[in-house]
């Protein structure tokens, strides 16, 4: 099986300086929920280390999604401290973006994995995306759906790296 | 000696006034604080004396009080509903009080024990022409003990502050409980506007005992006779009805009723010493932990316990319980994982039907632990022409194929 991408693909600085709401899309054979976790893990590694509101804690991160969960031994395999990431599953895709729009509120997280099983409405992504720019986090909606260009600051699409 | 009497009290409003002074006596409804030990911590009886307003407010309890010197003179002052008397002013008080207020004067404990001598010795020294206490007293202990006897004396003694009452220190028993009537709100906006002083009221009482709610039931009682119960512990014991507010605002928010709500009862289960855990204006980890503390309990009260927390890895061979979300996050350092899994797994499994334009690549061979009924799952990679790859397994047990996980 071929790797279905790796960090060479992801520009760090670009990242860091990244504050907004990002759809991580998946492309045949690509993994979006691993992109979106390879940013992360990009993220961690960089030196020097991205500047946080947190001074000098290590940031939280969150990942929410009604359809099931993050699997965290492969979460770990990406080099990402297990006792960082709080993974909420909820009962509907509504949840997601309403605990999404909550935990980005909070200031708490530097990083938002949203990983709903249907879109929402084009006002409510607008409201998550003010607000993901005013706390200085970055959001990730882990999602094939089509979003309105314009709520989203960055799409990256998980595919297989070029032969 | 400083005392604040309350002639009519409840348990709940004697816990919170512990918060004021240790030295709180219940005898029967009435309550005596005895304000002096504090009052420099409060800097002041003024501003003790206004906490305490606020927290009889908070009761709901009529503003009747006496503030006194000693507690043996605080019922028979008790004359008007606010009787406020400045250090050493009371004596002067008592003595143009009415010879009939004697009845009240002495040991709360005995005085219903005492009631009818005390009361004939009253009628008798109206018929020999005592007015008010100041009479009584202008007269020599040795002529009271001659024509009123040893009630007679010991009733002196009171009055002149010669004898010294000792009462015994209130302690707070059983669970903190409250009950909201809810059968006049016809909506939950108006319910949540019921709650803040309840939360109020349990705050207070938790103040007062020196605790912080680790854990809390909630009952509601329907129209139908149901009962709905939950149960709630919290990450982060806390004793602010604010936080509580929040988290109960959480809960009630997802709930549903089949029938119109009569009552709700709200019951502190489980506590823990109260810690000041101050925060310090300069280590904004702790605040940091704190807050991610109490935003995990309310999304814990609502979407549940295994639903939201920080992954700690335990040992399985079934991928889904490999792991256990947990607070607060702990790191455990051996982990295994390998490659042909996906990282994000479908929770519960969804039963799937593989088309026959799929590939199917096998990936292992899993025994599920001996104790659950499902026996052997052999697990693919499936390659779909189109979409995503999809992590199935076949279940030799159920006879029937699952989607458990998705690479996409």
């Amino acid at each position: 099986m071929r790797p279905v991408l790796s960090s060479q693909f992801l520009n760090p600085e670009a990242l860091q300086s990244f504050y907004g709401l990002a759809q991580v899309t998946s492309l045949p054979g690509g993994s979006k929920t691993h992109l979106a976790f390879e940013c992360l893990s990009v993220s961690l590694k960089a030196d020097p280390p991205a500047p946080t509101h947190f001074e000098g804690h290590p940031p939280y991160f969150i990942f929410i999604s009604d359809e099931g969960t993050i699997y965290p031994p492969a979460l770990k395999v990406l080099g990402i401290p297990l006792s960082r990431v709080l993974t909420v599953k909820t009962e509907s895709s509504d949840q997601v973006w309403k605990t999404g729009l909550e935990a980005i509120q909070t200031g708490l997280f530097s990083f938002i994995f949203l990983r709903p099983s249907k879109t929402c409405p084009t006002a409510n992504l607008r409201k998550l995306q003010l607000w993901a720019e005013r706390k200085k986090s970055k959001v990730f909606v882990l999602s094939d759906h089509s979003l309105p260009h314009w709520t989203i600051k960055k799409k990256i699409s998980a595919s297989l790296p070029p032969r | 000696m400083r005392i604040l009497f309350f002639p009519n009290t409840t348990p709940a409003f004697t816990e919170s006034v512990l918060s004021l002074t240790p030295k709180v006596s219940l005898i029967k409804n009435t309550l005596y604080l005895d304000i002096e030990p504090t009052l420099k911590l409060f800097k002041g009886e003024e501003n003790l004396f206004l906490k305490a307003m606020q927290l009889s407010e908070t009761f709901s309890l009529n503003s009747h009080f006496v503030l006194t010197d000693r507690p043996e003179w605080a019922q028979a002052l008790n004359t008007r509903p606010e009787v406020f008397l400045l250090p050493g002013k009371s004596p002067q008080l008592l003595l143009n009080l009415d010879i009939s207020r004697l009845e009240f004067i002495g040991d709360p404990q005995k005085l219903e024990e005492e009631k009818k001598e005390r009361t004939d010795l009253i009628r008798f020294m109206k018929r020999v022409g005592l007015k008010t206490i100041a009479d009584f007293t202008r007269l020599s202990a040795t002529a009271i003990g001659r024509r009123f006897g040893k009630m007679g004396v010991i009733l002196l003694d009171w009055v002149l502050g010669n004898r010294e009452l000792l009462l015994p220190t209130f302690v707070p028993e059983g669970l903190i409980h409250e009950t909201i009537d809810t059968e006049e709100l016809t909506s939950l906006e108006s319910l949540l506007l019921e709650l803040p002083p309840v939360l109020n009221r349990i705050e207070s009482r938790l103040i007062g005992r020196a605790q912080m709610v680790k854990s809390l039931e909630i009952k509601f009682h329907l129209e139908s006779k149901n009962k709905l119960q939950k149960q709630y512990h919290l990450s982060d014991p806390t004793q602010k009805g604010e936080i509580l507010l929040k988290l109960l605002r959480e809960l009630l928010s997802d709930l549903t009723w089949d029938a119109p709500l009569q009552s709700l009862e709200i019951t502190v289960t489980d506590t823990v010493p109260y810690s000041p855990g101050q925060l310090s204006l300069f280590e904004t980890g702790e605040s940091l932990f704190s807050d991610l503390s109490q935003y995990l309990t309310r999304l814990r009260a609502k979407f549940g316990e295994a639903q939201v927390g920080f992954p700690l890895l335990q040992e399985s061979y079934l991928p889904e319980k490999s792991w256990t979300p947990t607070w607060p996050p702990q790191e455990k350092e051996n982990s295994h994982s390998t490659p042909h899994r996906p990282l994000f797994l479908f929770n519960p499994p969804k039963p799937c039907h593989p088309l026959s334009s799929w590939t199917l690549i096998p990936s292992e061979n899993l025994m599920t632990e001996w104790w659950n009924k499902s026996g052997i799952r052999k697990y693919f990679i499936a390659i779909p022409p189109r979409g995503s790859r999809l992590w199935l397994y076949w279940d030799l047990e159920e006879k029937a194929w699952y989607a458990h996980g998705t690479f996409d």
